[in-house]
Protein backbone atom coordinates (compact mmCIF):
# COMPACT_ATOMS: atom_id res chain seq x y z
CA UNK A 1 0.00 0.00 0.00
CA UNK A 2 3.00 2.35 0.71
CA UNK A 3 4.23 1.33 -2.54
CA UNK A 4 1.40 2.15 -4.30
CA UNK A 5 1.17 5.53 -2.69
CA UNK A 6 4.48 6.75 -3.27
CA UNK A 7 4.57 5.31 -6.68
CA UNK A 8 0.97 7.86 -7.42
CA UNK A 9 3.13 10.76 -5.76
CA UNK A 10 5.68 9.80 -8.47
CA UNK A 11 3.41 9.20 -10.72
CA UNK A 12 1.82 13.22 -9.67
CA UNK A 13 5.24 14.75 -9.40
CA UNK A 14 6.08 13.21 -13.10
CA UNK A 15 2.74 14.83 -14.54
CA UNK A 16 3.32 18.14 -12.53
CA UNK A 17 6.86 18.25 -14.07
CA UNK A 18 5.73 17.83 -17.73
CA UNK A 19 2.93 20.32 -17.23
CA UNK A 20 5.78 22.94 -16.10
CA UNK A 21 8.03 22.32 -18.31
CA UNK A 22 5.05 22.15 -21.22
CA UNK A 23 4.05 25.47 -19.66
CA UNK A 24 7.96 26.68 -20.09
CA UNK A 25 8.02 25.54 -23.57
CA UNK A 26 4.44 27.48 -24.34
CA UNK A 27 5.74 30.48 -22.65
CA UNK A 28 9.26 30.53 -24.83
CA UNK A 29 7.04 30.08 -28.16
CA UNK A 30 4.73 32.93 -26.95
CA UNK A 31 7.35 35.11 -26.84
CA UNK A 32 8.87 34.49 -30.25
CA UNK A 33 5.48 34.60 -31.59
CA UNK A 34 5.15 38.58 -29.91
CA UNK A 35 8.58 38.91 -31.55
CA UNK A 36 7.50 38.24 -35.27
CA UNK A 37 3.75 39.31 -34.04
CA UNK A 38 5.37 43.01 -34.30
CA UNK A 39 7.65 42.25 -37.07
CA UNK A 40 4.35 42.01 -38.87
CA UNK A 41 1.58 43.67 -37.25
CA UNK A 42 2.32 46.84 -35.44
CA UNK A 43 -1.16 48.10 -35.02
CA UNK A 44 -1.77 45.91 -32.19
CA UNK A 45 1.52 46.03 -30.64
CA UNK A 46 0.78 49.64 -30.78
CA UNK A 47 -2.84 50.06 -28.96
CA UNK A 48 -1.54 47.56 -26.56
CA UNK A 49 1.35 49.90 -25.79
CA UNK A 50 -0.83 52.95 -25.89
CA UNK A 51 -3.66 50.73 -23.67
CA UNK A 52 -0.50 50.24 -20.72
CA UNK A 53 0.64 53.99 -20.94
CA UNK A 54 -2.86 55.09 -20.61
CA UNK A 55 -3.30 52.94 -17.66
CA UNK A 56 0.12 53.75 -16.03
CA UNK A 57 -0.54 57.51 -15.75
CA UNK A 58 -0.46 57.56 -12.26
CA UNK A 59 2.28 55.91 -11.98
CA UNK A 60 4.49 57.57 -14.26
CA UNK A 61 3.63 61.09 -12.49
CA UNK A 62 4.47 59.58 -9.07
CA UNK A 63 7.92 58.20 -10.47
CA UNK A 64 8.66 61.62 -12.48
CA UNK A 65 8.56 63.57 -9.17
CA UNK A 66 12.07 62.85 -7.59
CA UNK A 67 14.04 63.87 -11.17
CA UNK A 68 11.56 67.08 -11.55
CA UNK A 69 12.17 68.08 -8.01
CA UNK A 70 16.08 67.31 -8.09
CA UNK A 71 16.13 69.15 -11.67
CA UNK A 72 14.51 72.25 -10.34
CA UNK A 73 16.65 72.43 -7.50
CA UNK A 74 19.71 72.69 -9.19
CA UNK A 75 17.83 75.01 -11.86
CA UNK A 76 17.36 77.30 -8.98
CA UNK A 77 20.64 77.45 -8.10
CA UNK A 78 21.83 78.35 -11.34
CA UNK A 79 19.45 80.57 -12.13
CA UNK A 80 20.60 82.48 -8.65
CA UNK A 81 24.44 82.08 -9.41
CA UNK A 82 23.33 83.76 -12.84
CA UNK A 83 20.58 86.15 -12.08
CA UNK A 84 23.12 89.65 -12.80
CA UNK A 85 24.54 88.19 -16.15
CA UNK A 86 21.13 86.75 -17.09
CA UNK A 87 19.32 90.29 -16.21
CA UNK A 88 21.61 91.83 -18.37
CA UNK A 89 21.48 89.54 -20.78
CA UNK A 90 18.20 89.66 -20.90
CA UNK A 91 17.91 93.61 -21.52
CA UNK A 92 20.29 93.40 -24.60
CA UNK A 93 18.18 90.96 -26.16
CA UNK A 94 14.62 93.32 -25.18
CA UNK A 95 16.29 95.77 -27.01
CA UNK A 96 17.02 93.64 -30.14
CA UNK A 97 13.46 92.22 -30.00
CA UNK A 98 11.51 95.57 -29.62
CA UNK A 99 14.13 96.42 -33.49
CA UNK A 100 12.66 92.96 -34.60
CA UNK A 101 9.28 93.82 -34.55
CA UNK A 102 8.86 96.90 -36.01
CA UNK A 103 10.92 95.11 -38.51
CA UNK A 104 8.69 92.01 -38.78
CA UNK A 105 5.79 93.69 -38.82
CA UNK A 106 7.07 95.95 -41.75
CA UNK A 107 7.67 92.58 -43.67
CA UNK A 108 4.64 90.78 -42.70
CA UNK A 109 2.87 93.87 -44.16
CA UNK A 110 4.50 93.68 -47.35
CA UNK A 111 3.87 89.79 -47.26
CA UNK A 112 0.19 90.16 -47.07
CA UNK A 113 0.28 92.82 -49.82
CA UNK A 114 2.52 90.64 -51.92
CA UNK A 115 -0.10 87.67 -51.45
CA UNK A 116 -2.46 89.66 -52.27
CA UNK A 117 -1.19 90.72 -55.89
CA UNK A 118 -0.41 86.92 -56.51
CA UNK A 119 -3.61 85.36 -55.41
CA UNK A 120 -1.64 83.13 -53.02
CA UNK A 121 -3.22 80.76 -50.98
CA UNK A 122 -2.14 80.73 -47.43
CA UNK A 123 -0.70 77.58 -45.40
CA UNK A 124 -3.31 76.68 -42.50
CA UNK A 125 -1.83 78.20 -39.25
CA UNK A 126 -0.70 75.23 -36.93
CA UNK A 127 -2.60 74.32 -33.53
CA UNK A 128 -0.78 72.90 -31.22
CA UNK A 129 -0.81 71.08 -27.67
CA UNK A 130 1.96 71.49 -25.21
CA UNK A 131 2.38 68.51 -22.74
CA UNK A 132 4.95 67.20 -20.08
CA UNK A 133 6.93 64.16 -20.60
CA UNK A 134 5.90 61.22 -18.68
CA UNK A 135 8.26 58.92 -19.06
CA UNK A 136 11.32 58.52 -20.67
CA UNK A 137 11.64 55.13 -22.74
CA UNK A 138 14.56 55.50 -24.47
CA UNK A 139 17.73 53.22 -24.24
CA UNK A 140 20.92 52.45 -26.76
CA UNK A 141 18.22 50.40 -29.05
CA UNK A 142 15.24 52.68 -29.06
CA UNK A 143 14.56 56.39 -28.41
CA UNK A 144 10.76 57.33 -27.30
CA UNK A 145 9.15 59.18 -24.74
CA UNK A 146 5.56 59.31 -23.41
CA UNK A 147 3.88 62.73 -23.32
CA UNK A 148 0.70 63.70 -21.39
CA UNK A 149 -1.10 64.38 -24.05
CA UNK A 150 -3.41 61.61 -26.02
CA UNK A 151 -6.33 61.38 -28.21
CA UNK A 152 -8.66 63.11 -25.67
CA UNK A 153 -6.75 66.30 -26.86
CA UNK A 154 -7.15 65.63 -30.25
CA UNK A 155 -3.12 64.50 -30.89
CA UNK A 156 -2.89 62.17 -33.73
CA UNK A 157 -0.45 59.84 -34.84
CA UNK A 158 2.11 61.55 -37.33
CA UNK A 159 1.93 65.41 -35.48
CA UNK A 160 5.57 67.22 -35.01
CA UNK A 161 6.55 67.42 -31.87
CA UNK A 162 8.79 70.20 -30.81
CA UNK A 163 10.56 72.05 -28.03
CA UNK A 164 11.63 75.33 -27.62
CA UNK A 165 15.27 74.53 -28.98
CA UNK A 166 14.14 72.75 -32.08
CA UNK A 167 12.56 69.50 -33.62
CA UNK A 168 11.85 67.05 -30.92
CA UNK A 169 10.28 63.78 -33.42
CA UNK A 170 7.07 63.06 -34.42
CA UNK A 171 3.93 61.17 -32.12
CA UNK A 172 4.26 57.34 -33.34
CA UNK A 173 1.33 56.35 -31.53
CA UNK A 174 -1.72 57.46 -29.39
CA UNK A 175 -3.63 56.71 -26.62
CA UNK A 176 -6.51 58.75 -24.84
CA UNK A 177 -4.46 59.92 -22.24
CA UNK A 178 -0.82 59.51 -23.74
CA UNK A 179 1.17 59.67 -26.56
CA UNK A 180 4.54 58.33 -27.76
CA UNK A 181 6.83 60.08 -29.36
CA UNK A 182 9.88 59.01 -31.79
CA UNK A 183 12.73 60.96 -30.95
CA UNK A 184 14.37 62.14 -34.37
CA UNK A 185 17.69 60.28 -32.87
CA UNK A 186 15.87 56.75 -33.05
CA UNK A 187 17.12 54.08 -35.58
CA UNK A 188 13.82 54.35 -37.44
CA UNK A 189 13.61 57.85 -37.62
CA UNK A 190 13.72 59.75 -41.39
CA UNK A 191 13.48 63.29 -41.48
CA UNK A 192 13.61 65.13 -44.74
CA UNK A 193 15.78 68.18 -44.19
CA UNK A 194 17.84 71.46 -45.67
CA UNK A 195 21.12 72.09 -44.97
CA UNK A 196 21.66 75.81 -44.59
CA UNK A 197 22.98 78.29 -46.12
CA UNK A 198 23.14 76.56 -49.45
CA UNK A 199 19.75 74.97 -48.76
CA UNK A 200 20.76 71.45 -50.04
CA UNK A 201 18.13 68.48 -49.27
CA UNK A 202 18.95 65.19 -47.57
CA UNK A 203 17.57 62.86 -45.44
CA UNK A 204 18.34 63.04 -41.83
CA UNK A 205 18.84 59.06 -40.52
CA UNK A 206 18.95 58.80 -36.61
CA UNK A 207 21.07 56.03 -35.24
CA UNK A 208 20.60 56.25 -31.60
CA UNK A 209 23.20 58.10 -30.67
CA UNK A 210 23.22 62.08 -29.92
CA UNK A 211 24.65 62.43 -33.67
CA UNK A 212 22.42 61.63 -36.20
CA UNK A 213 23.57 61.46 -40.04
CA UNK A 214 23.29 62.97 -42.89
CA UNK A 215 22.10 60.90 -46.14
CA UNK A 216 20.95 61.28 -49.76
CA UNK A 217 22.06 64.93 -50.26
CA UNK A 218 20.90 66.25 -53.63
CA UNK A 219 23.58 67.82 -55.63
CA UNK A 220 26.77 68.11 -55.78
CA UNK A 221 27.12 71.06 -52.67
CA UNK A 222 29.61 71.10 -50.00
CA UNK A 223 28.25 71.02 -46.66
CA UNK A 224 30.41 72.38 -44.22
CA UNK A 225 31.06 72.11 -39.99
CA UNK A 226 29.23 74.15 -38.70
CA UNK A 227 26.17 74.58 -41.38
CA UNK A 228 22.37 74.82 -39.77
CA UNK A 229 20.29 71.25 -40.34
CA UNK A 230 16.57 72.33 -41.11
CA UNK A 231 13.34 70.50 -41.58
CA UNK A 232 12.46 70.22 -45.73
CA UNK A 233 8.76 69.91 -46.51
CA UNK A 234 9.69 67.96 -49.32
CA UNK A 235 7.42 64.48 -48.85
CA UNK A 236 4.30 66.88 -46.98
CA UNK A 237 5.86 65.13 -43.75
CA UNK A 238 7.47 67.80 -42.34
CA UNK A 239 7.20 72.03 -42.75
CA UNK A 240 9.78 73.34 -43.79
CA UNK A 241 12.68 75.35 -41.54
CA UNK A 242 12.24 73.62 -38.16
CA UNK A 243 15.66 74.27 -36.63
CA UNK A 244 17.22 70.83 -36.29
CA UNK A 245 20.64 71.01 -35.52
CA UNK A 246 23.87 71.65 -36.54
CA UNK A 247 26.93 69.78 -38.73
CA UNK A 248 29.72 68.41 -36.37
CA UNK A 249 31.97 65.92 -38.29
CA UNK A 250 32.33 65.14 -41.90
CA UNK A 251 33.96 62.25 -42.23
CA UNK A 252 34.13 60.50 -45.78
CA UNK A 253 30.65 61.59 -46.85
CA UNK A 254 29.47 60.71 -43.48
CA UNK A 255 27.85 63.99 -42.25
CA UNK A 256 26.97 64.19 -38.65
CA UNK A 257 24.98 66.88 -36.56
CA UNK A 258 24.26 67.71 -33.38
CA UNK A 259 20.35 68.31 -32.36
CA UNK A 260 19.42 71.65 -31.11
CA UNK A 261 16.96 69.88 -28.69
CA UNK A 262 19.12 67.58 -26.03
CA UNK A 263 16.97 64.33 -25.81
CA UNK A 264 18.09 63.56 -22.50
CA UNK A 265 16.54 66.63 -20.88
CA UNK A 266 13.52 66.51 -22.56
CA UNK A 267 10.55 67.76 -19.52
CA UNK A 268 7.71 69.60 -22.01
CA UNK A 269 7.05 69.21 -25.76
CA UNK A 270 4.39 70.74 -28.02
CA UNK A 271 2.91 68.83 -30.42
CA UNK A 272 1.60 70.77 -33.48
CA UNK A 273 -0.53 69.63 -35.98
CA UNK A 274 0.26 71.66 -39.37
CA UNK A 275 -2.71 69.92 -41.04
CA UNK A 276 0.24 68.22 -43.19
CA UNK A 277 -0.78 64.93 -45.81
CA UNK A 278 2.30 63.16 -46.29
CA UNK A 279 3.13 59.45 -45.89
CA UNK A 280 1.48 59.21 -42.99
CA UNK A 281 -2.17 59.52 -43.49
CA UNK A 282 -1.84 56.60 -45.94
CA UNK A 283 -0.76 54.09 -43.15
CA UNK A 284 -3.63 55.75 -40.98
CA UNK A 285 -6.26 54.32 -43.43
CA UNK A 286 -4.95 51.12 -42.96
CA UNK A 287 -5.59 51.23 -39.24
CA UNK A 288 -9.13 52.36 -40.18
CA UNK A 289 -9.45 49.89 -42.49
CA UNK A 290 -8.50 47.03 -39.95
CA UNK B 1 -0.36 52.99 15.64
CA UNK B 2 2.84 50.90 16.85
CA UNK B 3 0.77 48.59 18.02
CA UNK B 4 -1.31 47.76 15.21
CA UNK B 5 1.44 47.93 12.93
CA UNK B 6 2.34 45.20 15.29
CA UNK B 7 -0.48 43.02 14.66
CA UNK B 8 -0.55 44.32 10.86
CA UNK B 9 3.26 42.29 10.87
CA UNK B 10 1.81 39.02 12.10
CA UNK B 11 -0.97 39.24 9.83
CA UNK B 12 -1.63 36.90 6.94
CA UNK B 13 -1.34 39.88 4.42
CA UNK B 14 1.71 41.07 6.00
CA UNK B 15 3.14 37.57 5.18
CA UNK B 16 1.50 37.18 1.50
CA UNK B 17 3.08 41.12 0.64
CA UNK B 18 6.59 40.00 1.88
CA UNK B 19 5.88 36.98 -0.31
CA UNK B 20 5.21 38.79 -3.33
CA UNK B 21 8.01 41.42 -2.12
CA UNK B 22 10.19 40.30 -5.15
CA UNK B 23 7.46 40.57 -7.74
CA UNK B 24 6.53 44.08 -6.29
CA UNK B 25 10.53 45.00 -6.45
CA UNK B 26 10.95 44.06 -10.13
CA UNK B 27 7.83 45.83 -10.96
CA UNK B 28 8.84 49.03 -9.26
CA UNK B 29 12.36 49.08 -10.43
CA UNK B 30 10.57 48.53 -14.53
CA UNK B 31 8.77 52.00 -13.59
CA UNK B 32 11.82 53.36 -12.21
CA UNK B 33 13.55 52.60 -15.37
CA UNK B 34 11.05 55.16 -17.09
CA UNK B 35 11.85 57.68 -15.09
CA UNK B 36 13.04 61.11 -16.64
CA UNK B 37 16.59 61.26 -15.41
CA UNK B 38 17.69 64.61 -17.45
CA UNK B 39 21.27 63.99 -17.07
CA UNK B 40 22.99 64.37 -20.98
CA UNK B 41 23.51 61.66 -22.58
CA UNK B 42 21.83 59.11 -20.65
CA UNK B 43 18.58 58.19 -22.22
CA UNK B 44 21.43 57.05 -24.91
CA UNK B 45 23.03 54.26 -22.51
CA UNK B 46 20.15 53.62 -20.04
CA UNK B 47 20.94 50.41 -18.51
CA UNK B 48 18.35 47.45 -18.02
CA UNK B 49 18.02 47.48 -14.18
CA UNK B 50 15.23 44.95 -13.89
CA UNK B 51 18.26 42.59 -15.10
CA UNK B 52 20.11 42.65 -12.15
CA UNK B 53 17.14 42.38 -9.74
CA UNK B 54 15.44 39.54 -11.61
CA UNK B 55 19.36 37.87 -11.29
CA UNK B 56 18.99 38.38 -7.89
CA UNK B 57 15.68 36.90 -6.83
CA UNK B 58 15.77 33.93 -9.38
CA UNK B 59 18.90 32.94 -7.34
CA UNK B 60 18.01 33.71 -3.78
CA UNK B 61 14.37 33.10 -3.84
CA UNK B 62 13.29 31.80 -6.95
CA UNK B 63 9.82 30.59 -4.91
CA UNK B 64 8.70 33.69 -5.19
CA UNK B 65 8.72 34.48 -8.94
CA UNK B 66 7.27 32.26 -10.77
CA UNK B 67 7.30 31.81 -14.53
CA UNK B 68 4.26 33.70 -15.10
CA UNK B 69 5.27 36.59 -13.36
CA UNK B 70 8.49 36.63 -14.88
CA UNK B 71 6.95 36.64 -18.28
CA UNK B 72 4.52 39.00 -17.24
CA UNK B 73 7.08 41.14 -15.92
CA UNK B 74 8.84 40.94 -19.11
CA UNK B 75 5.98 41.94 -21.92
CA UNK B 76 5.37 45.08 -19.24
CA UNK B 77 8.92 45.91 -19.87
CA UNK B 78 8.74 45.95 -23.50
CA UNK B 79 5.15 46.93 -23.48
CA UNK B 80 6.86 50.20 -21.78
CA UNK B 81 9.76 50.46 -23.70
CA UNK B 82 9.71 51.19 -27.07
CA UNK B 83 11.95 47.87 -28.19
CA UNK B 84 10.70 44.71 -29.62
CA UNK B 85 7.81 42.76 -27.81
CA UNK B 86 8.76 39.63 -26.01
CA UNK B 87 12.30 40.11 -26.23
CA UNK B 88 12.48 41.24 -22.10
CA UNK B 89 10.05 38.60 -21.61
CA UNK B 90 12.37 35.94 -23.53
CA UNK B 91 15.44 37.40 -21.12
CA UNK B 92 13.86 37.36 -18.22
CA UNK B 93 11.87 33.53 -18.59
CA UNK B 94 15.29 32.37 -19.54
CA UNK B 95 17.69 33.85 -17.00
CA UNK B 96 14.90 32.95 -13.92
CA UNK B 97 14.75 28.93 -15.15
CA UNK B 98 18.48 28.45 -16.01
CA UNK B 99 19.73 30.76 -12.76
CA UNK B 100 16.85 28.90 -10.63
CA UNK B 101 17.96 25.46 -12.07
CA UNK B 102 21.22 26.29 -10.40
CA UNK B 103 20.09 27.95 -7.62
CA UNK B 104 22.14 25.15 -5.18
CA UNK B 105 25.46 25.81 -7.09
CA UNK B 106 24.80 29.45 -6.44
CA UNK B 107 23.83 30.27 -3.11
CA UNK B 108 25.91 30.17 -0.70
CA UNK B 109 28.96 31.06 -2.56
CA UNK B 110 31.38 34.26 -2.47
CA UNK B 111 29.77 37.60 -3.39
CA UNK B 112 32.77 37.50 -6.35
CA UNK B 113 31.95 33.90 -7.81
CA UNK B 114 28.57 34.89 -8.24
CA UNK B 115 29.35 38.33 -9.70
CA UNK B 116 31.63 36.62 -12.48
CA UNK B 117 28.34 34.27 -12.95
CA UNK B 118 26.52 37.74 -12.92
CA UNK B 119 28.93 39.48 -15.85
CA UNK B 120 28.58 36.08 -17.70
CA UNK B 121 24.90 35.92 -17.71
CA UNK B 122 24.47 39.90 -18.32
CA UNK B 123 26.83 39.18 -21.68
CA UNK B 124 25.19 36.48 -22.76
CA UNK B 125 21.88 38.95 -22.68
CA UNK B 126 23.06 41.66 -23.98
CA UNK B 127 24.52 40.03 -26.39
CA UNK B 128 21.01 38.35 -27.50
CA UNK B 129 19.11 41.61 -27.20
CA UNK B 130 22.09 43.44 -29.83
CA UNK B 131 21.25 40.78 -31.95
CA UNK B 132 17.73 40.78 -31.49
CA UNK B 133 17.69 43.96 -32.43
CA UNK B 134 19.98 43.49 -35.26
CA UNK B 135 17.23 41.57 -36.83
CA UNK B 136 14.52 43.62 -36.17
CA UNK B 137 16.29 46.96 -37.55
CA UNK B 138 18.42 45.37 -40.42
CA UNK B 139 21.13 47.33 -39.32
CA UNK B 140 23.50 47.21 -36.04
CA UNK B 141 22.68 49.49 -33.34
CA UNK B 142 25.41 51.36 -31.86
CA UNK B 143 28.10 48.86 -29.84
CA UNK B 144 29.92 51.31 -27.68
CA UNK B 145 26.33 52.55 -25.96
CA UNK B 146 26.03 48.70 -25.50
CA UNK B 147 29.01 48.44 -23.84
CA UNK B 148 28.71 51.38 -21.90
CA UNK B 149 25.09 50.14 -20.55
CA UNK B 150 26.69 46.53 -19.89
CA UNK B 151 29.17 48.57 -17.56
CA UNK B 152 27.09 50.62 -15.87
CA UNK B 153 25.18 47.00 -15.04
CA UNK B 154 28.31 45.94 -13.50
CA UNK B 155 28.80 49.00 -11.18
CA UNK B 156 25.09 48.67 -9.96
CA UNK B 157 25.25 45.17 -8.89
CA UNK B 158 26.77 45.67 -6.08
CA UNK B 159 24.68 48.01 -4.57
CA UNK B 160 21.70 46.32 -5.32
CA UNK B 161 22.83 43.44 -4.09
CA UNK B 162 23.76 45.19 -0.72
CA UNK B 163 20.41 46.55 -0.31
CA UNK B 164 18.69 42.91 -1.88
CA UNK B 165 21.06 40.90 0.35
CA UNK B 166 19.85 42.67 3.42
CA UNK B 167 15.80 42.46 2.27
CA UNK B 168 16.45 38.59 1.86
CA UNK B 169 18.28 37.96 5.13
CA UNK B 170 14.94 39.32 6.53
CA UNK B 171 12.69 37.26 4.65
CA UNK B 172 14.76 34.48 5.54
CA UNK B 173 14.79 35.63 9.53
CA UNK B 174 11.23 35.87 8.87
CA UNK B 175 10.21 32.62 7.15
CA UNK B 176 11.88 31.08 10.56
CA UNK B 177 9.93 33.04 12.70
CA UNK B 178 6.99 31.82 10.98
CA UNK B 179 8.07 28.25 10.81
CA UNK B 180 8.25 28.11 14.85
Amino acid sequence: MVMKSSDANNFFMKIKNLIKRSMLAFLFIFAFCLMLIGKADNVIIEKSRAFVADILVPVFKIISIPAETLTEISSNIKDIANLRKENSRLRRENELLKELQVYAAKINNEKSQLATLLNFVPTPNASYVSAEVLADSSNSYAQSVIAMAGSDNKIKKGQIVVNGDGLVGRVAFVGDKTSRIILITDLSSRVPISVEPSGVKGILLGNNTPYPQIINLLGDVKVNVGDKVVTSSKAGVYPSGIPVGVVTSINDNEIKIRTFTNMSKLDMVRIVDYGLTGILPEQKCIVEKD
Amino acid sequence: MQQSFGKFKESKAYNFLLKISPIIMILFIIFIEHAPVYFSYFSFIRPQISLIVVFFWSVYFPESLGIFSVFLLGLLSDLLFNSVLGLSAFLFLLMYVLLSEYKNFLTNRSFSFVYVIFSFVMFCASLIKYLIMTIENNSLPPLMQEVVSYAMIMCFYPFFVYFLGKFNMYLIGRSINVDK
